[in-house]
């Protein structure tokens, strides 16, 4: 199973079992239980977050998803702008992926 | 009334500048470190939480199996408890993957010391006399040569089983279980339980795995020396990163660094496949060192 932890055909999703949260204003402290560590989340990267736990989702399939999950024009949240945000969360372990070829 | 639409209002506005700070690569999520002091850096400073009871289990050639329900009882290895384990392994590593320090030695005792006399005149068994410089060696000398087969008729029957010998035969491949008068029906005393070897009933070409319980040395296991098994009694929270020195540099040792190192051989076989816990860590620390 050569592929990269990047492809397009996986599929990811947050376990909401794996974190706790606590709003403070604009910020959203994830306390995170297989990590121990705690992340400070703003606005976009905690409805990324909230997104995922929905149901799991493709690169390509946040992408499309995520613009309107903000109300905004997919011209102010292009799919690079999404990746990016996908590979914050990816980076510290708050998203898992669950399928893929 | 005006009130939820002037703060969407100003939530939406606060996404919008929030992306664009995104888009120019100002970071969304911050980790939050004990020390104020030291730079926080979520790729580095990741942790891995063992699960209470991993086992891993390691061979000869540096394969690993990693179960987080097996159950070992502490009491030494059986090829029972090997199978059983590898039945229940969740992660399998191919051979090599495992370097030589965390090996089992394969240093196993001699199955044929004091196994009975030996007139020293049966020259195919010259691996049961010479001194082995391992075990699997004269193993597999004893396997090339020609192999005496038993006087138990079931030996015939499975005289060509090439590939597993799951039977329970009275072979125990040593080379003079007492009397060695080549007539298939001398009953070895050396051990008590060695059955006359010799006599015509074939080769037992028994290549490949032969699990069998012996009965020739009923209590003879090689598990133990093949196999080298690390449990994670409780569970255990570790940064990785740790291991790391300021060249970058990994110095692993213990059963942290065993798994340090299945973790990221995991990781690079199969990415995040499987979810292998602290694979997403490792990963991360990876590809930090691989781009700076």
């Amino acid at each position: 199973m050569p592929a990269g932890p990047n492809s397009d055909t996986w599929r990811w999703r947050a376990n909401a079992r794996h974190y706790r949260t606590h709003v403070l204003g604009d910020v959203t402290y994830v306390y995170c239980h297989l990590s121990g560590e705690t992340h400070m989340l703003n606005l976009v990267s905690m409805a990324m977050l909230d997104l995922l736990v929905q149901r799991p989702y493709s690169l390509a399939e946040l992408a499309d998803a995520f613009p309107a999950c903000l109300d905004v024009p997919v011209a102010e949240c292009p799919p690079a702008v999404v990746a990016r945000l996908f590979g914050e969360l990816d980076d510290v372990g708050l998203v898992e992926r669950v399928s893929g070829a | 009334m005006n009130e939820p639409r002037t703060t969407d209002r100003v939530f939406l506005e606060k996404r919008r500048q929030l992306l664009k700070l995104g888009a120019a690569g100002v970071p969304m999520l911050l980790t939050m470190k004990a020390s104020a002091s030291s730079t926080a850096h979520s790729a580095l400073d990741c942790q891995i939480t063992i699960p209470e009871g991993l086992t891993i289990l390691v061979s000869l050639n540096g394969a690993a199996w990693i179960s987080t329900t097996y159950d070992y009882d502490g009491q030494g290895l059986t090829s029972q408890k090997v199978a059983a384990m590898q039945n229940q392994s969740q992660y399998v590593l191919p051979a090599g993957a495992v370097p030589e320090r965390y090996r089992p030695d394969g240093d196993c005792p001699d199955p044929c010391e004091n196994s009975g006399d030996d007139d020293d005149d049966d020259d195919n068994w010259a691996a049961a006399k010479k001194p082995r410089e391992s075990y699997l060696a004269s193993l597999l000398d004893s396997l090339m040569l020609s192999k005496p087969a038993n006087a138990d008729d079931r030996s015939t029957q499975l005289a060509y089983n090439w590939g597993n010998d799951d039977d329970d035969d009275d072979d125990n491949g040593c080379s003079t279980g007492g009397d060695d008068d080549d007539d298939g029906n001398g009953n070895g005393n050396g051990n008590g339980n060695g059955n006359g070897n010799g006599g015509n009933n074939g080769n037992h070409n028994g290549w490949g795995n032969d699990d069998d319980d012996d009965d020739g040395n009923s209590n003879y296991d090689t598990s133990e020396c093949e196999y080298k098994i690390f449990v994670f009694d409780s569970q255990v929270q570790y940064a990785p990163g740790d291991f790391l020195d300021s060249s970058g540099n990994w110095s692993l040792s213990g059963k942290l660094g065993l798994y340090t190192i299945v973790a990221a051989k995991y990781g690079q076989y199969y990415g995040n496949y499987n979810s292998f816990p602290g694979v997403s860590c490792l990963l991360s620390i990876l590809t930090y060192l691989n781009n700076h």
